[in-house]
């Protein structure tokens, strides 16, 4: 009862989050100078007539006044309807719908890589001697410093170019998704690892896991069944920023590795100031955090037993 | 000498195989040059059936000596020893492999503080069942059958309820008892119980210490640590007394304790707050403090007929509860605190004791009820703007390093209550330097930090802050509750030497009965926010007028005999 309730306050936080987004949005794309009317028309180098530009204007009631224009807008996003992309001459829907899985795909694969790694690395390098910790965390630092095109190079460089082991980019066959995956994944591992195995190492000193111990438990199990849930909550927290990486990420990864996706979507959009698609993207970036946060929240209820009654 | 011969252990006893032996122990901590030795040369055994007490006061190396036995004394140790076996085996090369079929099964392990020491996440079911899975091959049913009869053994009540919450659901006593079920799942015949009552409150540690007596005896060889000698007084049969790493003496319990050879656990003895103890001093003689305790001509004989330092009538305060609901704290609440007399307050967790303190401090506004200073209460004080009324209440507390700004140094600190207190500026140096040399802290102290001294030291500080404002009356909220018994000891007696010396009144809150006894004329027993016991201390303490007293009285851990002529 007390969970459902809870899953529905979230999801009323998350539906206002959303509603501010698109406010936002909206709010930016009025604030950018520039005639609107012009852009969905081709920009200046098109010329158009001032007919098709009156046109254009009635159709698009840029010649209403701002309200009206806004509550146009929200009626359409309530229906699913996020306008024609200025460039595609398609839904936003449709146009970021088939890009949406080459994206999903290469989050999902970064993520099967960077947790297992992560959660491997922070259990079994916590409270060990200095120079490994040292030498692992030095590791870490490089990666979560670096940024993401340098790592995707280095990678392109000794495993494409040298190794060849993989394609240099494209989208063909789950070949091309290892090392973009890679790529997001050790800039993932590298901040996610330092937080863990801190974490790990307060928790190992708490007295719990001293009489775990005199029981006769092992290290590797105290540390897997006893302190990895303790340790995982503030890294759980930080799923936000493992999203972010994500999805700022996609934008680099893809275009470096010129693949298709959400992220190079975004790219071409922006050069092309093809509004309604990058209004589409931030609403979904807005809503992926929603969701996740969400599921994190609820997470939280499973692990800490301590979050239902406080 | 004779009272030796006549307490040693049966041969019975020593004809058996030790539990554990230990033959030059030594454990450092740390790598090369920044290796520090905690442990020198230490050798003990406990055969099967015996209970041994290590006491110490704290960094004396008991806890890492109990660990070692179980070849958990953590990372970064370095363990060296001329021979170190379990049960007749040799360990000293024993590696992760071998202690984990030892622990749980043979070795059981009982921490301090129940709540840290067992595992927040996870059920005390299946905290307790957690041995059973390691060591038995019981399935899940049979083990959760098994965890109920456990809990039922510690005397747990309703242990299937209990089994399936967490340890946040459980008060303290209840907790300790899980944890004591822990170690006793897989039936070891060793037990460590590493300050087993420390964290509970008197009562509930009489019964901890009475089940934890229950399970000694038979074959089970049992390794007691503790700070506190009459706690181990009743359960041990041997003592060995702890001092930086050195056990610097070792016998039976009635040898030990009625014939101290090593002036160290003379001293430690010397320094028990009791009854007896009331009127001398706790400490031998405390170099650090020789200007301090000169007898001073007392400025105001204690007149229990004039005006009172302090008077508190019928104060009663709730606190808003969960859901609406109204708490009461203190309920009814009248006493008064005669001139350059102790009051003694006491009362377990959640008494309302420390209310009554900020009430009496005029920090707290009680609902109802009055608290009267020079004869006037605090809302006509304040009315007033009577700042010397405001400054002749002082306060100390439990944790004084909670009370100081961090970045101030101890001269910072007493200058700003000295600069409070209407010092003009030019007598300031001065009288910061006089503050120190009462307190008994060396004047080359004053450029620490707090952080820098030890809890005693911080302590001296308080009672310095406190004195700047040359006050009537100090509200003591548990001052020596977080030090080691040496260390209260000279607290204590700076206290005693102080209150002679300026007429002071103490409010001396203590969950200890121990040190009320010693230093209080009248004492106050506070059960829920109630009055239950008022009078002078011999009176109460002889003749309790209610139960509840009657059990604190009962569950303080009494010394045998001690040999009087020891402490003159």
């Amino acid at each position: 009862m007390a969970v459902l309730r809870r899953v529905l306050t979230r999801l009323a936080v998350g539906v206002g989050v959303l509603w501010g987004a698109a406010t936002l949005t909206f709010l930016a794309v009025h604030l950018i100078p520039g005639d609107t009317a012009l852009l969905i028309l081709g920009g200046p180098d098109a010329r158009p007539t001032a007919e098709t530009l009156a046109q254009v204007r009635t159709d698009y009631l840029l010649d209403q006044p701002f309200t009206v224009q806004y509550g146009s807008y929200l009626g359409h996003l309530l229906q699913g309807d996020l306008g024609e992309s200025y460039r595609l001459r398609l839904p936003v829907t449709e146009a970021i719908g088939q890009q949406i899985g080459a994206t999903a795909a290469l989050a999902a694969a970064a993520v099967v890589v960077a947790l297992p790694l992560t959660f491997a690395v922070a259990i079994l390098s916590a409270q060990r001697a200095a120079w490994i910790r040292s030498i692992v965390s030095g590791i870490e630092v490089v990666f979560a410093a670096t940024p993401t095109f340098i790592i995707g190079f280095a990678l392109l460089i000794v495993f494409s170019f040298t190794l060849r082991w993989f394609p240099i980019g494209g989208n063909q066959g789950p070949a091309a998704l290892v090392l973009p995956a890679l790529t997001l994944a050790l800039a993932i591992f590298g901040t996610l690892s330092q937080v863990l195995r801190n974490e790990l190492e307060d928790v190992l000193e708490q007295p719990f896991i001293l009489t775990a111990r005199s029981r006769g438990m092992r290290d590797l199990p105290v540390r897997i069944r006893h302190a990895l849930r303790h340790a995982a909550m503030p890294v759980l927290t930080m799923s936000g920023f493992v999203v972010a990486a994500l999805l700022g990420g996609s934008v680099v990864v893809e275009t470096l590795f010129s693949r298709q996706g959400i992220g190079s979507l975004a790219l071409a959009s922006v050069y092309n100031k093809d509004l309604p698609v990058i209004i589409g993207i931030v609403l979904l970036s807005a809503a992926v955090y929603v969701v996740v946060n969400l599921v994190i929240d609820l997470l939280y209820t499973f692990i800490d037993p301590k979050v239902v009654t406080a | 000498m004779s009272s030796t011969a006549l307490t040693a252990s049966p041969t019975s006893l020593v004809a058996r195989t030790p539990v554990v032996e230990l033959e030059g122990l030594s454990v450092g901590f740390g790598r090369g040059s920044h290796r520090r030795e905690v442990i020198h040369d230490l050798s003990l055994s406990i055969r099967p059936g015996e209970c041994l007490a290590l006491v110490g006061e704290s960094g004396s190396g008991k806890s890492v000596t109990a660990r070692t036995l179980v070849g958990l004394t953590g990372p970064g140790s370095h363990v060296r020893s001329r021979a170190q076996r379990f049960n007749g085996q040799d360990t000293s090369g024993w590696g992760e492999r071998q202690w984990t079929r030892v622990r749980g099964r043979e070795a059981g392990f009982i921490l301090q503080d129940a709540l840290s020491s067992l595992d927040s996440l996870r059920t005390v079911g299946d905290e307790v069942g957690e041995v059973l899975r390691l060591h038995g091959d019981l399935d899940r049913s049979a083990r959760r059958r098994r965890v109920v009869e456990l809990l039922t053994s510690v005397g747990v009540p309703d242990p299937e309820v209990r089994a399936g919450q967490y340890p946040h659901q459980l008060s303290g006593g209840l907790r300790q008892r899980a944890l004591i079920a822990s170690a006793i799942a897989a039936d070891p015949g060793f037990l460590i119980a590493d300050e087993p009552t420390t964290a509970l409150d008197a009562t509930i540690a009489a019964q901890v210490l009475r089940l934890l007596g229950g399970l000694k005896g038979g074959s089970t060889a049992m390794l007691v640590v503790s700070h506190d000698l009459a706690v181990v007084a009743g359960l041990a049969d041997r003592v060995a007394v702890m001092r930086d790493g050195v056990i610097v003496e070792e016998g039976t319990v009635q040898a030990v304790l009625q014939d101290p050879r090593h002036p160290y656990t003379q001293g430690l003895l010397a320094a028990i707050p009791s009854r007896s103890s009331r009127g001398r001093r706790l400490t031998i003689r405390d170099p650090g403090q020789s200007k301090a305790v000169t007898p001073a001509p007392s400025r105001e004989v204690p007149d229990p007929s004039t005006a009172p330092a302090l008077a508190v009538e019928g104060v009663t305060k709730a606190f808003a509860g969960p859901g609406g609901s109204r708490r009461t704290a203190v309920d009814g609440v009248s006493f008064t605190l005669g001139k350059g007399t102790t009051l003694g307050i006491v009362g377990e967790s959640g008494s309302g004791k420390s209310t009554v303190a900020r009430i009496a401090l005029g920090v707290e506004t009680p609902d109802a009820g009055t608290v009267r200073v020079r004869g006037r209460t605090w809302a006509e004080h304040r009315a007033s703007r009577d700042l010397a009324a405001r400054r002749s209440v002082q306060m100390i507390y439990q944790d004084p390093l909670q009370s100081f700004d961090p970045r101030k140094t101890v001269r910072q600190v007493i200058g700003q209550a000295v600069a409070a207190a209407g010092t003009p500026r030019p007598a300031r140096a001065g009288r910061i330097l006089e503050l120190l040399d009462l307190v008994g802290l060396p004047a080359d102290r004053s450029p620490s930090r707090p952080l820098e001294l030890s809890g005693g030291q911080r302590q001296r500080v308080a009672i310095a802050r406190a004195l700047a404002a040359e006050p009537a009356v100090i509200i003591c909220d548990e001052p020596v509750s977080a030090l080691d018994i040496t260390v209260q000891a000279r607290i204590l007696d700076l206290l005693t030497d102080l209150q002679e010396r300026f007429g002071l009144s103490y409010l001396f809150i203590s969950h200890d009965l121990g040190v009320i006894q010693h230093i209080s004329r009248e004492v106050l027993v506070l059960k829920d926010g109630v009055v239950l016991d008022h009078g002078p201390v011999a009176g109460v303490f002889d003749d309790p007028g209610h139960e509840y007293t009657r059990r604190l009285i009962n569950a303080i851990p009494e010394l045998p005999a001690v040999r009087k002529d020891s402490r003159s």
